[in-house]
Formats: structure tokens, C-alpha cells, sequence
């Protein structure tokens, strides 16, 4: 019988064992990577649900309501029940929505504060993954013309991440081989002996710190301590560790043939069990640039094993984002109309009143007693009080000016007449003051519904200037000109006479030649001996008045480019003064919902400014006001329905509340 | 003794107008000739007047070799050569419980020696003029030989440098020459010849390891 023994039997298991084992376990790596290369796996790429939000944390925290109120323009009342997906009552800006795979190929993603973040998943298959082998995946971002490779995400396995660790020290071994100190190549022992031996002048030197070349010296017969140091250097260790430094680099890529990367990429992570999927939530933050709509991402994959490549995914598909921004509403037209300059212009009335005060002769103080000085002064007094009280002006300036007749020298009449002014005008002054003190003693405070105390505006200060104009040639040439009782002869004289440039030579020649210069002197010298009040006035009305040029406005155009090109500070603080439309798109895409509403309420409602108005109140957390404006502006301009998906202000308005399906019933 | 008195007069003669011609050239020639290597510098090198020159040495190996007393003396001649006179004289005798063992000499020489870097440092060979009378028995046959012989020798070696005075030589070489008179005992007490006459010889010689000390 031949039965083989069990001795033998184990040992012929043991020998089979031994060899198919290790032929196993090897082939597994073998068979995931002819499995991954027959059905050519790639990488998942995969768009997420999630939204980041777009409500402005600044603003009060609005509950949210359970259902709008919608009242249409009929005045028929519509109510809108929130959608039971959305469990929390509140709103924080990190609310997420169950994240999921979704299956579509474009996301609309909108543009912030001239940024656009577009996010996306990746989504290695287990059967990719081995402990030997290493990942990476680069995302590449198609925009417009550009394509760029976005960082890569490396995903290391443990055996190769060790494997890698030894390349390096194999490499360090190396580097420490190099001998870093040349003087290890020198044989200074007997070259010192050699030295003190032969050339022993050195070393006397050595011990003076003066500066001479050891060259100078050198043994008996010529042989000069440098042809020594050559001599004692082992040229040949010497040349191979200059041979090994060269080598350093080969050497670094034979040894390190996977570099362990550590800028550049996104994550370098080694995985230790490859039970799962490995998934990857990428963001990339791009620039919003004009012109900028879609932005496509595809994804390509490597494997490696020992440094090198061993396998390439097929490039996976294209996503896409849709890039929307609210910059995309602004009012083009605006920008072809021509519009002109509008200057804002400030009405100034001015009154003039004529006072006759009458001084004595030669001498410059107010007698109030004198003549009909106090009731002229009343009559000053009268109009100022008018003027201050009366709000619809305001008196920016008073004017005295007085003048005296020619009568007498010039030198004389130009000092009195200034101090005649001067007197009058404190004078004026002091009773100004007066008036207007008494005006806020009778003004009291006043109260208002909200509670508020205002004081009584105290008018502004106002401003008493004198002017005197000594001789008042001016206005005498005025009056015999138009005084018909002196003859047309007479006034050839006159003008003749007065031609002359010295003053007192002119009343000389008109008091020779003129026959009726006793007339000039009686009738017409008083009226020159006056004083002038003018009263300088500025309406106080609201309304400012405009006034269109023939100036193009080059400057709003400016302005709505600069928002398309995504400046949109420059564009805010250029459209700030026009505050329209294009203001209020260039302040919602800066974020300044609250400016934004305050610009688009002044405005009158139609679609766009009703949608507008929509994404702020959106923004400022008022949900039900969001709601009506954008019902409205959907109404009026069904084309806003489809916009409405695009920005995620209305999107999540949509989606809370159901808008759209509304929408489909009624339209 | 005549002919071999005259012969080696000859033989040191015409070995030793070698080294003389080299000394000559290196002292009239040689010095300039090394100051002309390098010419940039020759002007500003200063040469140091001192120079350990003379060197005096024993090597050890043969004081083990049945206690040879041997001495050495040298000249430095120049930058790679020196010369050499030498000698070693054993008349001991020894008995073992058997026989007779003695290895007695007198031997002469006068040499030079070319360092190639430097005199009494590095390497070095050597060339020597030697006159050696031996008296041999019991070390590996009881026969006892006798002889008188001179010849060449060449030898080569390395000398470590102690300190500046003291140096530490390695050596080996081998001298041949004519055995002028030469007797072969059976041995040392029987006195029976078994060979006599001159005959040419060769051997090994200056296997050494010696110090020296230079003044």
C-alpha cells in the first residue's frame, strides 16, 4: 500500500502553502489594477446641494414666518406656506441643506463681493485605493479662454508612504557619505612635522598676529609650504567626493523616486484601510472677471506605485458652473441715453433798501435824534426782523454802504464816510443780534410725535459789512443825467468837468463853469449823502432747482462700466449722487442691502426695481417683503421668473416658500 | 686579501661616482634648478637657513637578528637624495642543547639613497655598494658556511616622520654579488669541506624597520 505518511503529507501542504501564499497575496494589487484598467475607472465629480447663504449678518434676525401674505394688485390676498424641508426655524449663515449627490451637470453659482466659490465633490471608488499605491487627482478649471490646473489632492497609501520614507534615508545616507570638510583629505599630521621639520620659520610666525603670507617662506631647498600641503592631500579621496557631489542630484532621483510633496496641493492624506470611498469636498475661489458666465471643472486621475505611473483615469465629465451676478442687472440703456449734466443752482435774492441818515457836517457819529435817523433805522430794523424770521430766506450777508457829496476835499469826506459806515454798521450789528436772540426766546422748543425735542433753530449769524464810497461820483452822474431839468448843455459840461481825475479840481471846475451848480449843490448833493442797505438772501427751499446743460455726463457712464468690470467701489462712489437704478445694483453687489433698499424705495416700481428690491430684502432677512416685491416684478415681467432661479437670494425664496409652482398656476 | 681588498676599493668606486655626480649636480645645479620652479615666487621666498641634515640610525629587526649591533649614518644631499654609510658587526655564539648556532657578520656599505618628495620623508630607494663576511651555522642545517663577499644591493621603503628629529623607517631590499672566498663546512666541530671557491650570490638583505634621529 503506498500511503504517503502524514509526516510527508503535512510537508507537501506546508510547500504548496508556502508558495501559493505569497502568489496571492501579490496578485491582489495585480488584479485591482487590471480591474481598474479594463473598465477604466475614473473619478466621480460630483455637485453638491448645498447652498451658502446669502442673508447679511449685520441685519436683525427676522423670525421666518409660516406663510406669506401675498396681496396682488387686484387686492386679492394670497397666502404662501413655507415648504416643511426647511426644519429650522432659524437662520444662521452656515445653514446647510442636506447635502446629496446630484446628478446634474451645471450649478448656478453667484458671484459675492466680486468672488465666485465654485464647490464640488470628488469621489475616489475603493477599488482605486491600495495601501501600495498612491492617488492624485487634479481638477482642471476651463474659464473662458484660460484652462488651469487647479491644486491636486493626493491620496497616499501606507505602504507607499513607506517606501517613500526609506528612499529618503537611502538618500540621507548618501549626503552624509560626502565628506562636507576637504580638510579630512589632508595628512596634517605629517604635514605639520613636516613643516616644523623643514620650514620652521613658519611657525615662528604663527604666533604674530601681523599678516604675512605663509608663500613667503619655504624649506632649504625651495620647497615652499603650500608644495607641501598639495603633497599631503589625498588627491584621489579628494576627487571621488567631489565625483559623489556631482552625483548628488542622480543620485536624489534613483533613491527618492517618489518625492514626498508638500506645497502646492490640497492634501496629501495616507489611508489606511481601503474599505470606502474616499470623498473630497473641493472649493475653489475664483475672481469674478467680466464677461465671466460659465466656468466648466473636469477632473482627471493618476495612480502611481513606486514612483511611477501605472494607471491614468479617463478625463471625467465636465461640470459647470453658471456664474450669475447681480451686476448683470444693471440698466444698460442708461448707459446709450445721453444724459447732461445737471447743475444744481441756489436761488440768492437780494433787496436793497435806501436809508437817508443824515449826519452833521464833518463828523462821522449817529445822532439817532438828528433828522428822521430813528425812523429810518426803524425801518432797517423792520426788514431784518422780516428777513429773520421769516423762514423761507435766509440773510447771508448785510451791506452798508454809505457815501458822502462831493462837497468839501476828498481826503476829508473818504475818512468820514468810513467811520460813518463803521458806526453804522455796529450799530446795525448790535441790533441784529438783539433780534435774532429775541426771535429764539420767542421760538421756544418744539416737540414732535416721536417724542423728540428739537430747539428752535437760532437763524444763522449774519453777516453786517460796511462800505463806504467816499464821493459818490457814480450816483451823481446818475442823477444829472436823468434829471431833466438841467439842459443837455449843462451835462456836456458837467461830464467834462467831471472827467478830470482829481476830485476837488472836478467840484473847482463844475463850480466855475456850470450855471447851475447851485441846483447840483441843493437838489442832488442830499441824495448822495445816504446810506445803502443791502440785504443778501438765500432761499431756504427744499427743492433744489437743476438746470440741464449741454455737458454729456461722461461720468455715470463711467460709473455703470465700472460695475461691469467688477470695481464696484469705484462705481458705488461715483453713482452715490445720481441714486437710481444703476446706484442701487452697484450697492447690492457691495453688499450694502440697507443703502440699496433706501436708493430702490425712492425709485418708482416696475420690475426690475421691484426684483431688486426682492434679492435686498432678501439679503436683510425680511422674508415677507422679499416675497411681494419679487411676485410683483414676476408679474409684470415674467422673464424674472427665470432669473430668479439664477440668484440665490430668490432661489432659496423659491424653494422655502414654493414660489414657482405658483407661479406655474397662475401664469 | 689583496684582490679582495683591491676589488672592493673598485666596486666602491665606481658605485659610488653615481651618487657623487648627483651631488655635485644637486649642489651646483639642483639648487637653482628647484629655484626656478617657481619662478613667481622665488623672488619673495625666503629659504630657511636651518636643515637637519645629518641622520644617524639603527634598525631594530637586526638587533633581533641574534643580536646584531648595526649603525647607520646619512647625509642629505640635496632636495631627493642622501647618502650612506653603514655597518653591522655580530661575532656571538650560541649553543643549544644539540648544536652550535651562531650567525655572525661584519658587513660594510656606503649607498644613496632618492627621495622622491623629500630627503628623510616618503618613500624612498635605495642603492648601495656592500661588503659582507659571514659566518653561519645551526640555523637551518648544522653545515657551517663561511664567506667574504661584496656586491650591489637595492632596496626600497617608506619613512614615517615622528617628529622634526626622529623618523621611522620601512624597508626592504636585496644585494647580490660574487662570494670572493666561500667554505662550506659539514659542520662546525668536523670542520670537512664540502664546497670552497667563489661563487655568485643573491639574497635578501635590509629587511628593516629603524629609527632614526636627525641633527
Amino acid at each position: 500500500m503506498n500511503t504517503i505518511s502524514p509526516k510527508k503529507k503535512i510537508f507537501f501542504a506546508a510547500a504548496v502553502a508556502a508558495f501559493l501564499v505569497p502568489a496571492l497575496f501579490s496578485c491582489s494589487t495585480q488584479r485591482k489594477l487590471s480591474y481598474i484598467t479594463e473598465n477604466e475607472m475614473g473619478i466621480n465629480v460630483l455637485l453638491t446641494d448645498r447652498e451658502i447663504t446669502v442673508v447679511d449678518t449685520a441685519s436683525f434676525e427676522l423670525p421666518k414666518p409660516d406663510s406669506i401674505r401675498y396681496v396682488d394688485e387686484d387686492g386679492s390676498v394670497m397666502y404662501l406656506m413655507r415648504n416643511e424641508k426647511d426644519e429650522n426655524g432659524l437662520e444662521s449663515v452656515h445653514d446647510v441643506l442636506q447635502a446629496s449627490y446630484v446628478t446634474a451637470t451645471f450649478k448656478n453659482v453667484a458671484e459675492r463681493h466680486g468672488k465666485v466659490d465654485l464647490e464640488f465633490k470628488v469621489v475616489v471608488p475603493a477599488k482605486m485605493q491600495d495601501s501600495k499605491w498612491q492617488v492624485r487627482f487634479c481638477p482642471d478649471l476651463y474659464v473662458l479662454e484660460d484652462s488651469i490646473r487647479l491644486d491636486p489632492v493626493i491620496i497616499t497609501g501606507k505602504e507607499y508612504r513607506k517606501a517613500q520614507l526609506k528612499g529618503y534615508q537611502h538618500y540621507e545616507k548618501f549626503v552624509d557619505s560626502i565628506i562636507s570638510d576637504t580638510t579630512k583629505f589632508v595628512n596634517v599630521d605629517q604635514l605639520e612635522i613636516f613643516l616644523r621639520r623643514y620650514i620652521p620659520e613658519i611657525y615662528a610666525f604663527k604666533t604674530d598676529s601681523t599678516e604675512v603670507s605663509d608663500e613667503k617662506f619655504a624649506s632649504a631647498y625651495g620647497v615652499t609650504a603650500r608644495d607641501a600641503l598639495e603633497h599631503y592631500t589625498n588627491r584621489a579621496a579628494k576627487a571621488r567626493n567631489e565625483r559623489r557631489k556631482a552625483r548628488m542630484q542622480k543620485m536624489y532621483a534613483k533613491y527618492v523616486k517618489a518625492p514626498i510633496v508638500t506645497e502646492g496641493i490640497r492634501l496629501d492624506t495616507v489611508i489606511v484601510s481601503s474599505d470606502g470611498d474616499f470623498e473630497y469636498n473641493y472649493v475653489q475661489t475664483i475672481n469674478a472677471r467680466p464677461k465671466l458666465k460659465k466656468a466648466y471643472v473636469a477632473l482627471t486621475g493618476e495612480v502611481y506605485e513606486q514612483g511611477k505611473m501605472i494607471y491614468e483615469t479617463p478625463q471625467s465629465k465636465k461640470i459647470e458652473f453658471i456664474i450669475s451676478s447681480v451686476s448683470d442687472l444693471i440698466d444698460e440703456e442708461s448707459l446709450n441715453s445721453k444724459r447732461f449734466v445737471r447743475r444744481m443752482v441756489e436761488r440768492q435774492v437780494g433787496v436793497n433798501a435806501n436809508c437817508n441818515i443824515v449826519f452833521a457836517a464833518g463828523k462821522a457819529e449817529l445822532d439817532l435824534s438828528m433828522g428822521r435817523n430813528a425812523e429810518e433805522l426803524a425801518k432797517v430794523r423792520g426788514y431784518v426782523t422780516d428777513v429773520l424770521s421769516n423762514g423761507s430766506f435766509t440773510l447771508d450777508s448785510l451791506v452798508v454802504t454809505s457815501s458822502a457829496s462831493p462837497d468839501g476835499s476828498y481826503a476829508i469826506n473818504t475818512k468820514v464816510s468810513r467811520l460813518r459806515a463803521e458806526n453804522l454798521r455796529r450799530h446795525v450789528d448790535r441790533m441784529a443780534r438783539e433780534l435774532s436772540d429775541s426771535l429764539v426766546r420767542a421760538g421756544g422748543f418744539s416737540v414732535d410725535e416721536q417724542g423728540s425735542i428739537s430747539k428752535h433753530q437760532a437763524p444763522r449769524r449774519m453777516i453786517v459789512l460796511s462800505r463806504s464810497l467816499s464821493e459818490n461820483w457814480g450816483l451823481l452822474d446818475e442823477l444829472v443825467s436823468r434829471d431833466s431839468t438841467i439842459s443837455a448843455a449843462e451835462r456836456e459840461i458837467y461830464f467834462s468837468c467831471s472827467s478830470a481825475p482829481d476830485p476837488d479840481q472836478r467840484e473847482r471846475r463844475m463850480a466855475a463853469e456850470m450855471k447851475s451848480f447851485r441846483y447840483v449843490k441843493d437838489r442832488l448833493y442830499p441824495k448822495l449823502r445816504n446810506v445803502t442797505f443791502s440785504f443778501h438772501l438765500k432761499s431756504t427751499a427744499r427743492k433744489r432747482e437743476f438746470v440741464d446743460t449741454e455737458e454729456i455726463d461722461t461720468l455715470y457712464a463711467t460709473g455703470v462700466r465700472a460695475i461691469q468690470d467688477r470695481d464696484y467701489e469705484k462705481a458705488a462712489s461715483i453713482l452715490a449722487p445720481y441714486a437710481d437704478y444703476n446706484t442701487a445694483v452697484a450697492y447690492l453687489a457691495l453688499d450694502r442691502n440697507i443703502s440699496a433698499q433706501a436708493v430702490l424705495s425712492s425709485l418708482e416700481p416696475n420690475a426690475d426695481v421691484n426684483y431688486l428690491l426682492a434679492i435686498a430684502y432678501s439679503r436683510l432677512g425680511d422674508d415677507q417683503k422679499a416675497v411681494q416685491c419679487y411676485l410683483d416684478a414676476c408679474r409684470e415681467d415674467h422673464s424674472k421668473v427665470f432669473r430668479g432661479n439664477k440668484d440665490p437670494e430668490i432661489s432659496v425664496l423659491i424653494r422655502r416658500y414654493g414660489l414657482n409652482s405658483q407661479d406655474d398656476g397662475q401664469f | 686579501m689583496k684582490v679582495l681588498f683591491v676589488n672592493c676599493i673598485a666596486a666602491s668606486v665606481l658605485l659610488l661616482s653615481v651618487p657623487t655626480t648627483v651631488f655635485a649636480a644637486d649642489v651646483f645645479i639642483g639648487a637653482e634648478a628647484s629655484a626656478k620652479k617657481d619662478d613667481a615666487a622665488s623672488e619673495n621666498v625666503v629659504r630657511s637657513k636651518e636643515m637637519k641634515r645629518w641622520s644617524i640610525g639603527t634598525n631594530a629587526l637586526q638587533w633581533l637578528n641574534f643580536g646584531t649591533p648595526n649603525l647607520a649614518l646619512g647625509v642629505a644631499v640635496g632636495r631627493h637624495f642622501s647618502l650612506e654609510l653603514g655597518g653591522r658587526y655580530n661575532s656571538w655564539k650560541f649553543k643549544t642543547k644539540k648544536t652550535p648556532i651562531w650567525n655572525q657578520q661584519q658587513t660594510g656599505w656606503l649607498g644613496f639613497r632618492y627621495w622622491p618628495w623629500y630627503v628623510y620623508s616618503g618613500f624612498w630607494l635605495g642603492l648601495k655598494a656592500q661588503y659582507s663576511g659571514i659566518s653561519t651555522t645551526g640555523i637551518w642545517r648544522p653545515a657551517l658556511e663561511t664567506g667574504q663577499g661584496v656586491g650591489a644591493g637595492l632596496s626600497l621603503g617608506y619613512t614615517f616622520m615622528l617628529s622634526s628629529y626622529c623618523n621611522l623607517e620601512l624597508g626592504m631590499g636585496a644585494w647580490g654579488g660574487r662570494y670572493l672566498k666561500y667554505t662550506l663546512y659539514g659542520c662546525p666541530e668536523c670542520m670537512d669541506i664540502r664546497e670552497q671557491g667563489p661563487r655568485w650570490f643573491g639574497t635578501l638583505d635590509d629587511i628593516s624597520l629603524s629609527f632614526h634621529f636627525l641633527f
